[in-house]
């Protein structure tokens, strides 16, 4: 988004939700308490919850709508035009590394971390954030975004059809359910395997998928006990290698 | 009397904080990871601290204090390593060290350049320090007549400021990104009522929206994103030889760091404004005023003592309004002030009362980080340059997964991680758009102190808002507002334009006659 242009485009785009953005918080300032009894107290308008917020829907429309005046005045409401043209389909490279990008965040906050054992989601996290960036090539890195995203789509699957329940229910020790932590485990091993398969042969490459490897594995076995025992934070979920770190902690202490 | 008495405390602070090695131990190992994360491209100390927030939930005040403040120090100073050696600079403001760092490197001095970044950076933040402990305490005193009134308009005047000052592009996108920021602060329920709002029925909504996580994520996730987002290409950074700057070298430059701290100071001073801004005026303000600007960007010493004292001493300035005020004076503040309210401290006016040690014990801090970078910086600098040469996609990562465990740790609440992704995100967009961070930031910091305070000031007025011109300061800070906003106007600039046009003739046809 350096071109002036672009940008005069991007604040046309932005200046029409702005002004979305602020009638709607007007509308909910307007649904807020005015003058009326509230909890036996009989309040005025200018105490009311919603006066701040009206005051802002106010100065961001104002302010949308200068932000429409300057970018129409630079063309930027041609984008609107542009949109019914033939575009090319294929994103551009950068869009394909933050794609990438917000796959492994998205993955990890809304799905692994969860329902996933800490250790291994973060284990999963690094070894594909790492492993698809490292190499610096582009081919590693389109090809383990599609097969990390399938194994994500997998791990979803299981949990929304009730797969990842019934597992649970299936695998337990000692009270702890690794079911699904089993399965994390599977794509861990499987994700790694992929890398390899895609390296193979390219000796600069080889560097980096131990870099992954390594940081993989080895930066949840520090992060973990420090969270856990030093800080004393309740990871968010606590499964079958978490358990492990107990077993070992308790043993040792 | 009173002076003495303060001198007798602040020395008594530095005294007991420097006999505990503990404490030794947590400002050098802040101060090294500060220096790491402002000399890596990409990382900055306002993500540094918000990282180490997390870290330091378990530690005393004190102790948390000399860790967030030592990653600050180091921060601010560490970005010159990457500007002088890679010309790449870790931060705005270490982009104007590198327009003449990295062409002295060049000429064979990057050791030299980087010693003198150092001593500028120490004698900065010390003359920074020297503000905080003899101003700090004036203004909260000044303070403690404030009414909501000025505690509103205060609010504001700290989002436009800071808006209209951080913007790249059009001033007003700033204020924008301030009043979306104040738009977060609102959400949960209100101060005087408790009426929920906007909360769409999410129950993880209701006590509001946790500051530290969407710091997290504004600062954080965009910075991923940007570093990530292009194909890496290895950079050759410069070998350095001696390090130790000559004395004579700092005594000529000494009438440049005493105006460029006071530069910093000042510029600290406003809220929300920050290091960057502060490097550029100072830079800015050399270049005008030397007898050789022509020597400007080609290797100048005199441009990296400047930029790198007024950085630092910037410090100074960002802590004054926050211990007296409650209001952050750079982004790096603003995620402070986060961790101090996480540790039961309130900034503000009533600081002075509730703990009348906190400021001396801040600036005794101040005092023994300065030295901490010095010597960190004059004894590791050959050992952090080998950590520019890390690859990014390799460290990238590991601090996307420490900022995730860092939001959930504060209060071990997974709905904080819902919270700080979307914010990231949306924060990158609006980075890429020219959105200033800064102001989105002040305005969830002070969101809610500006919401609580123009309804309580309109409840005593009984509705009336004469006391916001009646009231001295109160209308100076509304006057000041309003012409910072007039100031950006076309049609604004060519009314003053031609007014003082028009004053310098009359006053010519005076001198005339």
């Amino acid at each position: 988004m350096t071109s002036k242009k672009g940008l005069r485009e991007a604040d046309f785009v932005t200046s029409m939700v702005l002004v979305g953005v602020a009638i709607w918080v007007f509308y909910q300032g307007l649904q807020m308490p005015m003058e009326a009894t509230y909890a036996g107290v009989r309040t005025q308008w200018y105490v009311s919850p919603g006066l701040l917020p009206m005051v802002i829907a106010v100065l961001l429309s104002i302010l949308g709508v200068a932000l429409m005046v300057t970018a129409i005045k630079a063309g930027g409401a041609r984008v609107v035009i542009d949109v019914f043209k033939t575009r090319s389909l294929s994103p551009a490279e950068s869009h394909i590394r933050f794609g990438a990008i917000l796959l492994a965040f998205v993955a990890y906050v809304f799905i692994n971390i969860p329902r996933v054992d800490y250790f291994l989601a973060t284990a999963t996290f690094l070894l594909f954030f790492i492993g698809a960036f490292y190499p610096n090539d582009d081919r590693v890195l389109h090809r383990l975004t599609v097969f990390y995203g399938i194994e994500q789509l997998v791990l979803l699957m299981a949990f929304m059809t009730g797969a990842g329940a019934f597992l649970n229910k299936v695998f337990v020790y000692r009270m702890v359910s690794f079911g699904t932590d089993g399965l994390a485990l599977i794509l861990f091993v499987a994700l790694w395997g992929y890398l390899v398969i895609l390296t193979r042969g390219r000796k600069e490459f080889w560097r980096a998928r131990r870099v992954a490897l390594v940081v993989a594995l080895l930066f949840p076995t520090f992060l973990t006990p420090v969270f856990r025992y030093v800080l004393r934070v309740r990871l968010p979920h606590e499964g079958g290698i978490v358990e492990l770190f107990h077993l070992v902690h308790y043993a040792i202490r | 009397m009173v002076v003495l008495e303060q001198l007798a405390g602040f020395f008594g602070n530095v005294a007991l904080l420097a006999m505990n090695p503990m404490n030794l131990f947590v400002l050098f190992g802040a101060v090294i990871m500060g220096i790491i994360f402002g000399a890596i491209p990409g990382l900055t100390s306002t993500l540094g601290v918000a990282l180490l927030t997390t870290l330091t939930f378990g530690m005393t005040l004190e102790m948390a204090l000399l860790a967030l403040l030592g990653v600050y120090v180091g921060g601010t100073y560490g970005a010159s390593y990457s500007a002088i050696l890679l010309n790449i600079p870790g931060s705005a403001a270490a982009a104007a060290t590198a327009f003449d760092g990295y062409p002295l490197a060049l000429k064979g001095k990057g050791g030299e350049t980087l010693g003198l970044a150092t001593t500028a950076s120490a004698i900065g933040t010390f003359i920074g320090m020297l503000f905080v402990v003899s101003m700090a305490p004036a203004i909260a005193r000044l303070a403690l007549r404030f009414t909501s009134v000025e505690f509103f308009l205060l609010a504001l005047f700290g989002i436009i400021i800071s808006g209209t000052l951080t913007s790249e592009d059009l001033a007003y996108k700033g204020w924008i990104a301030g009043l979306l920021g104040i738009l977060l602060a609102l959400v949960g329920r209100d101060p005087l009522q408790s009426y929920p709002r906007f909360t769409f029925g999410i129950a993880g909504l209701g006590a509001g929206i946790e500051v530290v996580p969407v710091l997290i994520g504004a600062f954080g996730i965009p910075q991923i994103i940007q570093v990530l987002k292009d194909r890496y290409e290895p950079v050759k950074s410069v070998t350095i030889q001696r390090i130790v700057p000559g004395f004579g070298t700092m005594l000529r430059n000494a009438k440049y760091i005493v105006r460029s701290s006071l530069i910093g100071v000042g510029i600290g001073a406003v809220p929300g404004i920050g290091e960057d801004i502060a490097g550029w005026v100072s830079y800015g303000v050399a270049k005008n005023s030397s007898p050789h600007p022509e020597e400007y960007g080609k290797g100048s010493q005199e441009a990296v003592i400047c930029t790198e004292t007024a950085n630092n001493s910037c410090i100074g300035g960002a802590m004054i309004p926050l211990l007296s005020l409650g209001i952050p004076g750079s982004p790096p503040s603003a995620v402070l002030l986060g961790a101090l309210l996480l540790h039961g401290v309130n900034p503000g006016p009533m600081l002075r009362i509730d703990r009348p040690e906190f400021i001396l014990q801040v600036t005794a801090i101040m005092l023994l980080a300065s030295f901490a970078m010095w010597i960190a910086g004059m004894l590791l600098a050959k050992q952090v340059v080998k950590v520019l040469r890390i690859p990014p996609m390799s460290f990238m990562p590991i601090i996307g997964a420490l900022m995730v465990i860092g939001s959930y740790a504060l209060n071990a609440k997974v709905f904080n991680l819902y919270l700080m992704l979307p914010v990231g995100i949306v924060a990158y967009f609006l980075t890429e758009m020219k959105y200033p961070i800064a102001p989105l930031v002040i305005g969830v910091i002070l969101g809610g102190m500006a919401d609580e305070s123009l309804r309580r000031a309109l409840m005593v007025s009984g509705g009336s808002f004469m006391p916001f011109v009646t009231r001295p300061v109160a209308l100076a800070l509304l006057t000041v507002t309003i012409l910072a906003i007039l100031s950006q106007f076309q049609s604004w600039k060519s009314v003053t334009r031609s007014l003082k046009r028009r004053l310098s003739n009359r006053f010519l046809k005076r001198d005339d006659t």
